[in-house]
């Protein structure tokens, strides 16, 4: 469940910030002021904070530019009455990734926390893919490693993303079109060519005998098939 | 070499008053700019509340009796500070062209008292906090009713926004020989006694609440309400170190 902290110390707007997220499917806890704020976000670890600027005890800019040096790298959203260019300039200087001000469409505010967690998780690295075993081969993905017999292979990097490609698609049949567009990028039919060239040289590397293959498979007048 | 020596001492002098001048045209320039700023900032945050609560009215997945009745609540008395916040802007432009008039007559505190705390009764739920009341029957002052209101409700503002959340805030009448004294008490930090006298004038805000939404013109224009009908507004401790803020009236001349 993604989290979000909303720091505002007006109770009233504090709960009806939780009543918009939580309608949306967002765990969301509230801190009334700044110290709390800072000390909510580190225990918490929230996925995205919602910061008033004027709170007591600690100001928001403070309590973002805590945040930033402690580390935090998730979004923050100021949601601030300040509406001058001049307050909007210091809060993106101290980090701040958007800034709505008050009053504010319920929408419009949804819709700039979800483009903003979007971004986030686009940001952070993908889960590596497992490894990858058969025969006595080992592919590595995020390694971008192939071992046979424990031995390291040297596949260029087409190769590799060409072997990958038939991996992920197990058990189907794929175009030599599909896997022209899937490495390379291309669409035209012109360089179909290029690809039978890297599976024979697949083949020669990873499997016991290149002219009857195990695992990547010829599926006549249609492309490649792998099988593990 | 006198003339020299007068004319040289007359630039200088008029130099020095124009400089004072300038600064003073600055201060002022300065003091309306926050001025602005802090109307505008006081005046968004009703509003946000209005405008958030009626647009989750609307949504369907959130239909119920029970959120009808609160949120509705919430608009109510957003809104009643709003207008109460428009009445404070209004009255303060009048004061600075100095229209601003009152017309005291016999008035019963124990009635206008009744009706300001009923009206403000939405806006103290708000932050759970209590008003308790001893209005004593029968006292007559000399007052503009309006006035009185708005003093009063000024008085009830501050308590709320500077006194803690849940807090009793006691309202007192003490009637004298010559003039009957209003208290509105808080429990919140009070009001240090060297800025006393300061908090009266127009823009002016205290330090500490420099994070508190605020214009600096709420008082400003008590001070010259309750100058007006020729009795005097003042602060002083509470019992429960909170602030306690007083407006003395004329009693009904007898």
């Amino acid at each position: 469940m993604t989290r979000i902290l909303v720091v505002e110390d007006n109770a009233q707007l504090a709960y009806g910030l939780q009543t918009t997220l939580e309608l949306e499917g967002y765990t969301v806890t509230t801190a009334a002021d700044g110290a709390t704020a800072i000390r909510r976000a580190a225990e918490w670890g929230p996925d995205l904070v919602i910061l008033d600027l004027m709170i007591p005890e600690v100001d928001g800019y403070r309590v973002l530019r805590t945040l930033r040096e402690q580390g935090m790298e998730q979004p923050v959203l100021i949601l601030t009455a300040k509406g001058e260019e001049a307050d909007k300039v210091l809060g993106f200087r101290l980090g701040a990734d958007d800034y709505v001000t008050k009053p504010f469409g319920r929408l419009e505010l949804v819709a700039r926390v979800q483009a903003l967690l979007r971004r986030a998780a686009k940001a952070q690295q993908p889960p590596a893919e497992p490894v990858e075993r058969f025969g006595d081969v080992e592919v590595n993905p995020g390694a971008r490693t192939v071992t046979r017999r424990g031995e390291e292979l040297s596949l260029t990097p087409k190769e590799f993303d060409l072997l990958l490609a038939l991996i992920r698609k197990r058990g189907l049949a794929m175009t030599r079109l599909q896997l022209l567009k899937e490495v390379w990028g291309h669409t035209a039919a012109v360089m179909t060519r290029t690809v039978d060239l890297h599976i024979f040289e697949l083949r020669r590397k990873i499997e016991d005998d290149p002219s009857a293959p195990k695992h990547i498979l010829t599926v006549r007048k249609v492309g490649y098939r792998f099988v593990a | 070499v006198p003339i020299v020596l007068a004319l040289f001492a007359a630039t200088l002098g008029l130099a020095m008053l124009l400089g004072l001048q300038l600064r003073r045209a600055a201060e002022l320039a300065r003091a309306r700019t926050a001025f602005v700023s802090g109307i505008s900032h006081e005046l968004r945050t009703p509003l946000t509340q209005i405008r958030l609560f009626a647009e989750l009215l609307e949504e369907p997945r959130l239909r119920s009796d029970e959120n009808r009745i609160r949120w509705a609540r919430i608009i109510d008395q957003e809104a009643r500070r709003l207008a109460y916040m428009v009445e404070n802007v209004l009255s303060f432009a009048r004061a600075e062209e100095h229209a601003l008039r009152v017309t005291p007559v016999d008035t019963d505190v124990g009635a206008v008292l009744d009706e300001v705390v009923q009206a403000f009764a939405p806006l103290a739920e708000g932050r759970r906090c209590s008003i308790h009341t001893e209005v004593p029957h029968g006292i007559t002052v000399r007052a503009d009713p309006a006035a009185l209101r708005h003093v009063l409700l000024n008085f009830l503002d501050n308590a709320v926004k500077y006194g803690p959340e849940g807090q009793t805030i006691r309202v007192r009448v003490e009637p004298t020989a010559a003039v009957t004294r209003i208290a509105v008490e808080d429990q919140g930090p009070g009001v240090p006694a060297a800025e006393r006298d300061a908090i009266w004038q127009p823009y002016y805000r205290m330090a500490r609440d420099s994070a508190t939404g605020g214009s600096g013109i709420g008082l400003a224009i008590v001070h010259e309400l309750v100058r007006l009908q020729g009795g005097r507004a003042v602060v002083e401790d509470g019992a429960d170190g909170g602030a306690r803020f007083v407006v003395e009236l004329i009693n009904q001349a007898t």
